[in-house]
């Protein structure tokens, strides 16, 4: 099973879990504070056909509004965000795992 | 859902790297913080150790239970430091450690054909040097990083437990407020060194382009060095407790070097990002940096320099009652973070034209001929030009 960390403000939280969960989409929300004096929230979603189309969306929306989102996929950062895209990671995770 | 998912999705975790084992038989149970601290009887928070190239020490909330998620390549990557540090006119070294160090950061900004050209520099550099001397004794650097591991943890533990109590006491919040305030104020105390004048003399040239600005002595920062300050006498009586006070001094001035080193990797990665940015943004100019968050940023780079100096004179003053030479030690950690932060200028101002042709030339299909300063890089660009960039950089960096 594959997961995506989404990246957003403590203020923007709530708008976004209930994107998920109005889809009956499960997501979890991590609060975390490192050593760098950073405070992230992130919104930990499993990546799948049902959900990439719907964090694609979600993520530009955000963009073009100028809000804080990443998105990150074993901790690397995934730019240039889109349904392919992350269909194409899920695809390639599941063909390393297996 | 459990906490692995988030650990999965954020970091790329080795797990059969870390030695598990280490921690949970010698650090962990000497983090039993709140017994002393808060009255509570066990640690509220569950260890997790990784071992992953984004190095992230952090406590985390997940479904009502907190974690203290410990990333074992911090501790590796401080030892490494440590040997730079004391390895005092190493520059090859610096580089090399560098060229690793950007490129495992630049790989996690999803930045992958910079990180592999940086990766196979490194490698190319690597490969035709002895890289380290062994300038310091392996003794001194295993109780070094074992005092380091420490107090990173525990620094994050006095986080959680401030949050769980109603925040910073009266009493503490003065201190802080204190120091922050004082060391502003003051900054030519006789125990400085002339080299401390020179940073100083930097630190309001550049709050002097900062037109305006102030440093900023918000609730955060006061937190951050309360648990810092907490952090430190934690070490210093945990550490002689177990060894000895003969090894004060030595446990001081490792807390002292964490710290700076800590601090370093922040504006590192905040420079590495906007290098990244510039790169991937096709626009391979550095305009930003003369913004007035950069000229702030370079301020606060000032400012923790100014306050390793304060404590490489405490800790001197200390040297002289006890005979051991712990300042030294902390001056060539804020060496070391000189000489990285003009490695990373130097890549900027070197590669950053070349890297944005090569991109080009990545893109359009260029032939990549006038590019033979990066030597073997030009071969194996050619031949991954399809394939995983990501996987061969992990690869050249020894994932």
């Amino acid at each position: 099973m594959q997961h995506i960390a989404i990246e957003v403000t403590e203020r923007d939280i709530d708008e976004l879990r209930s994107e998920f969960n109005n889809r009956n989409i499960k997501v979890d929300v991590v609060r975390s504070n490192g050593f760098d004096a950073s405070s992230i929230v992130t919104l930990i979603v499993e990546l799948s056909p049902v959900t990439a189309g719907l964090v694609a969306t979600l993520y530009g929306i955000r963009k073009r509004s100028e809000k804080h989102i990443k998105l990150k996929h074993r901790g690397i950062e995934i730019k240039g965000v889109s349904e392919a895209a992350l269909l194409k990671i899920l695809e390639r995770a599941e063909k390393l795992d297996n | 859902m459990s906490i692995d998912s988030y650990i999965h999705a954020t970091r790329k975790n080795f797990p059969k790297r870390a030695t598990n084992s280490v921690y949970r038989d010698e650090i962990f149970p000497l983090l039993d913080i709140p017994s002393a601290a808060s009255g509570l009887k066990f640690c509220p928070l569950i260890p997790i150790v990784t071992y992953s190239y984004s190095r992230r020490v952090e406590c985390v909330e997940f479904e009502g239970q907190e974690y203290l998620i410990y990333d074992q390549y911090m501790g590796q990557t401080f030892n490494v430091f440590n040997r730079l540090a004391f390895d005092d006119g190493n520059t090859e070294a610096r580089v090399i450690y560098f060229m690793k160090y950007a490129a495992e950061r630049l790989l996690q900004l999803g930045d992958e054909r910079n990180a592999l050209i940086l990766a196979i520099i490194h490698s190319n550099l690597k490969r035709n040097s002895t890289y380290f001397s062994n300038a310091s004794p392996t003794e001194e650097r295993g109780l070094s990083i074992f005092v380091q591991e420490l107090y990173l943890m525990a620094h994050e533990i006095y986080h959680s437990l401030l949050k769980r109590s109603n925040g910073l006491s009266r009493d503490s919040r003065d201190h802080a407020k204190e120091f922050l305030e004082g060391r502003l104020r003051t900054p030519n105390e006789e125990n400085l060194s002339s080299m401390s004048s020179q940073v100083d003399r930097d630190f309001h040239a550049v709050m002097s382009v900062a037109l305006g600005f102030e440093l900023d002595i918000d609730e955060e920062l006061i937190r951050e060095l309360c648990c810092d300050r907490l952090a430190l006498n934690f070490c210093a009586t945990t550490v002689p407790h177990l060894f000895g006070q003969s090894v004060l001094q030595r446990v001081l001035t490792s807390c002292y070097t964490a710290h700076l080193f800590t601090r370093m990797l922040t504006f590192i990665d905040q420079d590495l990002a906007k290098f990244s940015e510039g790169i991937v943004d096709g626009e391979g100019n550095f305009d930003s940096m003369l913004s007035r968050d950069y000229a702030v940023h370079q301020a606060r780079k000032a400012y923790i320099r100014q306050c390793s100096f304060y404590y490489a004179a405490d800790i001197n003053q200390g040297s002289e009652k006890t005979g051991v030479a712990g300042g030294q030690a902390v001056l060539s950690s804020i060496d070391l973070f000189k000489a990285l932060e003009e490695v990373q200028s130097s890549i900027q101002e070197n590669l950053s034209g070349p890297l944005l042709s090569i991109n080009r030339a990545f893109v359009t299909g260029e032939i990549l001929d006038d590019f033979s300063f990066v030597g073997d890089a030009v071969d194996e660009l050619r031949s991954t030009r399809e394939s995983d960039l990501a996987g061969l950089a992990e690869r050249l960096l020894g994932w």
